[in-house]
């Protein structure tokens, strides 16, 4: 609904304004006028800040060091270099999303959506990456994975072309970003062109995936682990319905070798390959690069490929305009993994699970086989073209106008043959598309007065246009295993049957317009003060026009080494004392929330959500099992407050950070339980604060500087600590999901039952004096063989009210320890990172011993994969509880699963040689040149008795589906002409 | 020096003019607002068939409607789902998320939010399109009470004190009390009567409470879908004798059985009873109301049908069905030879299709297998219906109503007419006892699988044979349901249900 005037002015903007620019440029060119330097000298307030947290190192990476370690996403080379990252992967396989926290949440992670709300930006050359976006899950019944490619789009970065990241984490630092830096901002800086040097840069590397061991075992084991249970609490009835494939000990499928990981599990190649060519004159210069990189996870033939393209030009046509434009494009081709539950969930189909996947190697070869018709085509494409042009009107004043689009395209090809289906086939095409057009323009003036004073002020405005839509179609039945490709025009040559035939398509415009100003002070680089204004509109709360949201933010310093008492000072080289302020809002990420109730599509059930007529008549209700929004919902929106200060010492030897941080979230948006009388479940209500405090501490030393021999050791500590300070209406506390949140608590809570044991025999069991009934579960007696669980309030019945909220997803302290070492042209690099008092629920151990209520069921619990056939973790953990009592002995919801997952890794160890000095490179002008040799993730020192203490859910569970993280050993080359 | 001067007034100006409001007028795709919505015929039609959506979706989420009326009853065995068994074995306490399902009316109470949203919003139709006439809207809103009546039905026979909420809420949750069964159920009847005035016999046009075409259905193809005057009848009936209130529950039968040809209704051959196109497709002239999944509509579905638990090889690839009627428990129920449902000959062969494969150690329940797909290989979606009311039953309620009221001939001629239409020989007595056992029996026969049986073990009053429940348990409430905990968390004015706490 955009008239004719708002259309107008967009256009003139996108076109005008540049064009203007390229105008002036032009008849610059006709002129031949002789160019000043580059324009940086009149710089905005907000470049200003910019170049000051240049030198803060807690939240830099040194690039160079950084691109010999193979990781192909951004956060995982943050992690242990970078305080304020709380990383969380839920398996080792590459290209699956993960999920970045930084300075620590407030979402409540209760379902497949939660994550979404919590990512921080990725922001590349100043343009917001556009990311998927989570309405896909709504016509999906399971939200294990979203679908589509679901590739983690972070992976397309390509860090050889990249000069620097920064993690911008004080909102004084990232405002300029509106609403986007809710969660924090990863900006990423890409290297500009080379004028008058004509360079060239190849990077090279070949490794291998190392696979790690599996112990694997057979029907036998399982056997002798059920045979305890059955020997000791089964009826004659239980034992005559004893599951057939583990009966036969002769039968050599489930009792002969279990030699299934070799099939499985294999070593793999890794390669990455860069090459960048930059030159030019002052005038106009360039940059070109092409890069791939292919990385393999070591289980289940997976792997992601990526591969990338840039151009960059930068042009100065006249004095005082500088005009860059940059086009980059990735794409990126998954190999996922081929899990049962990933297929059935996509299928929304179960079949008959009653016989699981053998554990030999020879009867799965037929599985295999017939999985060779299997095609699973994941592509994302990404594009993103910009230009800015900065003009210095005058050596005070700058323009500066950014415009940029942003692609990307994703794809997801997937087709199950009927042999390995029950006879079914399965095809579902999944098309999405994301655009982002995104421009800012600005206009700044900067002065100083008396060589003391330094004003700067600056004005601009921002606009961004989002569109996400999607095509999925799904279909069943499919004439044979050939034909791939879905037809139902009328019922002439069909492929498939037309009622087997689902189609969706969706989309969402979210739209923002932005204004702000800045200005800032500085006193001889000793004291200054910045304060950003700006007022940002969404389009996503649409009532009685738009939702304007003002957000102020400050910043300001005090340089006490320029002061007088520490100016002559031989011991303190740098101390910088900074603090500020900042307060954004955050735009709901779905179109619903400012209209009111409203009507939509809502007449499935468990299992079939998404049939959307009655006797074929089209239906619209009220969003029963949605929630009800009503009227008058307001932007929940973020406090941060920073102080931190910088130190170095004894010649920068010693480098010291320390930053405290309290950020409170507020009027946030949740729902609320409300009276199931009215058909809803709940509602959505502003009003839950989180506040989210917490230290942050890199320390940095040159311990050892000798001519040869340097050794800097540093350490990065972080902490952070939540509590949910106030909820919507009057609640104390929400229950969602077998998850509990209590105001004064943290939201990263478990909620469990207390186990303290068994119970032996029926006497065992207490009974109430009072009424004389024994102790129960939600009213089922307990009998021997049940757990023993704590009776917190005393009434003797164990129910919810008896769970303790205990344990954190989180870590209560993270962080890295490195060690850098260099010897002549040798440098030694290695890494841990460490993250301590953190916890996980063993749920993969609590599904082994939950079997009878798993075995061959018809649900998503019933499914087996081939890693069942694996040994984890401590079966003398457990008691041998009876694991068919009704009280559900085996939940993973008590304390009984609740492991320590605190653990120190090694995960980057490189040794690099520097051949630049070497008189046979010299010679030919080859300025730099190294080798290097790099191991990742090379041992892990955990208490955790799981496989790896680092893969956990969203939830904290530790389901047995993340793939190990293999270790890696790369050679490589980094050349520079 | 001209140039920059117009280049930066050109700026400035775009750097206003730009930041225009309209861009941010976006609307949403997937809600229609409250503004937009009650403004055409077609509006109202979506609304009330939502009532009906959401209906179908309360009965068959993880088989409820099955759950409720027949797990209890004791006539299934369960081979593994240990869910299903905590029910078979009275255990509702017992802690599965399927039983959490089942112990929540929250979807209930949205097929009556939505027929009170309805009652409250049609009348603006009828105001916004001249098309949508006041017969129209009559006819709507009988459709949609007698939904809701139905729903109230379901909440007090399975949970018996429930809140009684009979207005749109607006966005204001008051938290409300529990309302005894007596009331709920005087609602429900009053709800029904009154329905059953303004709705046809059938929707083909000839009867002066629906004329023309009803939003373009045929007759055929609303047969059996929605509320007619017999459904309305029938719940009222219903209702009458879980009231006690026999003389009612005669008079409403009798209002159905006697103008069956108004509606067109008869008993089904036994065939027709098992086949896949027969009564359990659910639309029929047998079937007096039923709940429709048809697939030719894409409304067929995986789950929710209780074919997902019956069906075993050779009809799906399962070896053993999660529930099945014992051998024995099949000889005693089906006892008289020559049933044309099932019965054994003296040779050992079986006759009738209500069991498939008699001589495995779990016979197969093969009454209702109405699959989406008839060819190989099989695809385990469903499109049988939920049958709710059906010309039999209704018969067999009659005959119990007329015992009750001492009309022992007329019991005794509709019990046989059912009899008679599953072969069985002519049942005649002068106890009126032995004739209401007959009846007692007869409706386990023909309605096994239909979930009627725990209904009527409660309304027989003999619950106490079937099940471990005693007298004591009995009048403490466990016939009921206990409400879950999640629903009771959300209302501090509930009660959880004596027996159950």
């Amino acid at each position: 609904m955009q008239n004719c005037y708002s259309l107008f002015s967009r256009k003139l903007l996108a076109i005008a304004l540049p064009l203007s620019f390229l105008m002036l440029a032009v008849e610059g060119f006709a002129q031949d006028v002789k160019v000043a330097g580059r324009t940086d000298t009149v710089g905005s307030a907000i470049d200003t800040l910019a170049k000051f947290s240049d030198k803060r190192k807690i939240s830099d990476l040194n690039i160079s060091k950084a691109i010999q370690t193979p990781f192909s996403n951004v956060v995982q080379l943050l992690q242990g270099n970078v305080t304020g990252l709380d990383y969380r992967r839920s398996t080792g396989e590459p290209g699956v999303p993960s999920s970045t926290l930084i300075r620590g949440t407030s979402t409540w992670f209760i379902n497949g959506k939660s994550s979404y709300y919590a990512q921080p930006t990725y922001v590349i050359d100043g343009i917001p990456m556009i990311v998927e976006h989570p309405f896909a899950f709504d016509i999906k019944p399971y939200d294990y994975e979203r679908i589509g490619p679901n590739t983690d789009i972070s992976s397309i970065i390509d860090l050889n072309d990249v000069a620097s990241i920064r993690v911008l984490k004080n909102y004084g630092e990232s405002a300029k970003y509106g609403p986007l830096a809710a969660n924090g901002v990863i900006e990423i800086t890409t290297k500009r062109p080379y004028a008058n040097q004509g360079k060239v840069l190849f990077n090279t590397y070949f490794g291998l995936s190392q696979k790690g061991s599996a112990s694997t075992v057979n029907g036998a084991f399982e056997n002798d682990f059920r045979m305890q249970f059955y020997n000791k609490y089964a009826s004659p009835a239980l034992k005559a319905n004893y599951p057939i494939y583990l009966s036969d000990a002769s039968q050599p499928a489930y009792f002969g070798a279990a030699n299934w990981d070799e099939l499985y599990y294999s070593n793999n190649y890794i390669t990455g390959n860069s090459f960048s060519i930059s030159g030019g004159k002052q005038r106009a210069n360039f940059s070109f690069g092409v890069g791939q990189q292919k990385e393999a996870g070591t289980a289940d033939k997976t792997g992601l490929d990526r591969y990338n393209v840039f151009l960059k030009i930068n042009i100065l046509p006249i004095k005082d305009l500088e005009i860059y434009t940059n086009l980059s494009g990735a794409l990126l081709n998954r190999k996922r993994n081929q899990s049962l539950l990933s297929r059935f969930t996509e299928e929304e189909y179960l079949p008959d699970l009653t016989t699981p996947l053998p554990p030999n190697k020879d009867q799965l070869n037929v599985f295999y086989g017939n999985s060779e018709k299997l095609s699973d085509v994941n592509k994302n494409a990404y594009l993103q073209g910009q230009l800015i042009a900065k003009y210095n009107v005058s050596d005070k004043i700058q323009i500066r106008s950014l415009s940029a689009m942003v692609v990307g395209d994703n794809t997801r090809e997937y087709f199950v043959p009927a042999s390995i289906n029950e006879g079914n086939s399965f095809i579902s095409y999944y098309t999405g598309f994301n655009r982002r057009v995104y421009m800012d323009n600005s206009i700044s003036y900067a002065n100083t007065l008396s060589g003391a004073h330094r004003i700067s002020v600056a004005l601009g405005q921002t606009l961004r246009y989002d569109k996400y839509k999607y095509d999925y179609t799904k279909a069943y039945r499919g004439p044979s295993d050939f034909i791939k490709v879905i037809k139902t025009n009328g019922y002439q040559n069909n492929t498939f049957d037309p009622t087997m035939v689902s189609t969706y398509k969706d989309y969402i415009n979210q739209n923002m317009t932005s204004f702000y100003g800045s200005i800032g002070y500085n006193y001889q680089e000793k004291y200054g003060i910045d304060v950003m204004l700006r007022t940002d509109g969404s389009s996503t709360l649409y009532q009685n026009g738009t939702s304007w949201f003002f957000s102020p933010s400050a910043n300001a310093y005090w340089n006490l080494t320029k002061e007088d008492f520490l100016q002559s000072s031989k011991l303190i080289n740098n101390l910088k004392l900074y603090t500020g302020y900042g307060r954004i809002g955050r735009t709901f990420l779905d179109n619903n929330n400012g209209y009111g109730p409203g009507y939509t599509v809502d007449i499935g059930w468990s299992g079939s959500q998404n049939i959307p007529s009655y006797a074929g008549i089209p239906t619209l209700s009220l969003p029963f099992s949605k929630g009800y929004t009503g009227f008058g919902v307001t932007t929940p929106y973020t406090e941060q407050l920073n102080l931190g200060f910088e130190l170095s010492m004894l010649n920068n030897r010693i480098n010291a950070n320390i930053e405290l941080y309290s950020k409170a979230d507020k009027n946030l948006a949740i729902q609320i339980p409300v009276p199931s009388e009215y058909g809803f479940n709940n509602r959505l209500l502003n009003g839950m604060n989180v506040r989210n405090q917490g230290i942050e501490l890199s320390l940095t030393a040159l311990l050892v500087h000798t001519k040869d021999f340097q050794w800097s050791p540093g350490v990065t500590i972080q902490t952070n600590r939540n509590k949910l300070i106030a909820l919507p209406g009057n609640a104390t506390s929400i229950i969602s999901n077998n998850r509990k949140i209590t105001i004064g608590k943290p939201i990263d809570n478990y909620w469990l039952l207390q186990n303290e044991g068994i119970y032996n025999s029926d006497a065992e069991v207490p009974v109430n004096p009072g009424t004389g009934k024994k102790l129960s579960y939600n009213g089922i007696p307990l009998t021997a063989g049940d757990p023993k669980w704590k009776d917190t309030n005393q009434d003797f019945v164990i129910d919810d009210q008896d769970k303790i909220l205990k344990g954190h997803i989180s870590p209560i302290l993270s962080g890295g320890f490195s060690n850098n070492f260099s010897y002549k042209n040798f440098s030694l690099n290695v890494l841990f990172s460490y993250a301590l008092g953190r916890d996980i629920i063993n749920s993969e151990m609590a599904n082994r011993f939950d079997f009878a209520n798993r075995e061959g069921v018809d649900k998503l619990s019933g499914i087996k994969e081939i890693t069942f056939w694996s040994k984890t973790g401590d079966y003398t953990k457990y008691p041998l509880y009876n694991p068919w009592s009704s009280v559900n002995p085996y939940q993973a919801d008590q304390t009984l699963f609740l492991e320590n997952g605190s653990y120190a890794k090694l995960r980057s160890a490189t040794l690099s040689y520097d051949l630049s000095n070497a008189a046979w490179f010299k010679k030919r002008k080859i300025s730099g040149i190294r080798v290097y040799a790099t191991g990742n993730n090379l041992f892990t020192i955990t208490n955790y008795s799981g496989t790896d203490p680092e893969l956990v859910n969203y939830m904290g569970y530790d389901t047995g589906y993340g793939m190990p993280i293999p270790r890696t050993y790369t050679i490589g080359l980094n050349l520079t002409l | 020096m001209k140039t920059k001067l117009l280049f930066i007034i050109t700026g400035l100006l775009l750097l206003c003019g730009a930041g225009c409001k309209k861009a941010l007028d976006v609307n949403t795709t997937s809600l229609v607002t409250d503004d937009q919505m009650w403004k055409v015929k077609n509006d109202a039609r979506s609304a009330v068939f939502a009532t009906y959506g959401l209906l179908r979706a309360a009965l068959s989420n993880e088989n409820a409607f099955f759950a409720y009326g027949e797990l209890r009853g004791g006539d299934f065995k369960v081979s593994s789902r240990q869910d299903i068994s905590a029910v078979t074995k009275q255990d509702l306490n017992a802690d599965y998320g399927s039983m959490a399902e089942w112990k929540d009316w929250r979807r209930f109470y949205a097929v009556i939010a939505q027929a009170n949203l309805c009652i409250e919003k049609l009348p603006l139709v009828t105001q916004n399109d001249f098309r949508y006439r006041q017969e129209d809207l009559k006819l709507d809103l009988a459709n949609v009470r007698f939904i809701r009546a139905l729903s109230y039905f379901y909440l007090a026979r399975i949970w018996g004190k429930v809140p009684l909420i009979n207005s749109a809420a607006e966005g204001d949750f008051a938290e409300k009390p529990q309302a005894s069964e007596a009331d709920v159920l005087a609602f429900a009847a009053s709800e029904a009567t009154a329905a059953a005035i303004d709705l046809p016999w059938r929707y083909n046009g000839l009867w002066p409470e629906q004329q023309g075409m009803y939003y373009g259905q045929t007759d055929i193809q609303l047969q059996s879908i929605i509320a007619t005057k017999a459904a309305a009848y029938a719940l009222a009936a219903h209702v009458a004798a879980w009231q006690g209130d026999y003389a009612t529950a005669e008079k409403n039968c009798r209002l159905v059985v006697d103008n069956n040809s108004n509606g067109g209704y008869n008993t089904a051959a036994t065939s027709n009873l098992t086949s896949p196109n027969g009564v359990f497709s659910g639309q029929g002239y047998s079937v007096i109301f039923s709940i429709n999944f048809a697939a030719k509509n894409q409304e067929a579905s995986i789950k929710g049908h209780v074919e997902d638990w019956t069906l075993s090889e050779p009809f799906i690839p399962k070896k053993t069905a999660d529930i099945y009627v014992p051998k024995d428990s099949i000889t005693k129920i089906f006892n008289e030879p020559n049933d044309a449902r099932f019965s054994l000959a003296a040779d050992g062969s079986t006759v009738g299709d209500y069991f498939t494969n008699f001589s495995n150690a779990a016979p197969m329940f093969s009454k209702i297998r109405n699959l989406s797909v008839s060819q190989i290989p099989v695809f385990k979606s469903y499109q049988s219906a939920i049958v709710i009311f059906r010309f039999e039953e209704i018969l067999l309620l009659r005959a119990e109503a007329a015992i009750f009221l001492n009309f022992r001939s007329d019991a005794l001629a509709n019990l046989n007419k059912v009899r008679t239409a599953r072969n069985l020989s002519e049942f005649s007595s002068t106890d009126n006892k032995v004739v209401l056992e007959a009846i007692f029996k007869e409706r386990r026969r023909e309605l096994l699988g239909e979930g009627w049986r725990w209904y009527d073990l409660i309304r027989f009053k003999r619950v106490k044979e079937f099940s471990k429940l005693t007298d004591a348990d009995i009048a403490n409430g466990a016939t009921r349901w206990p409400v879950s905990k999640v629903v009771l968390g959300n209302n501090s004015k509930l009660v959880q249900n004596n027996f159950w706490h």
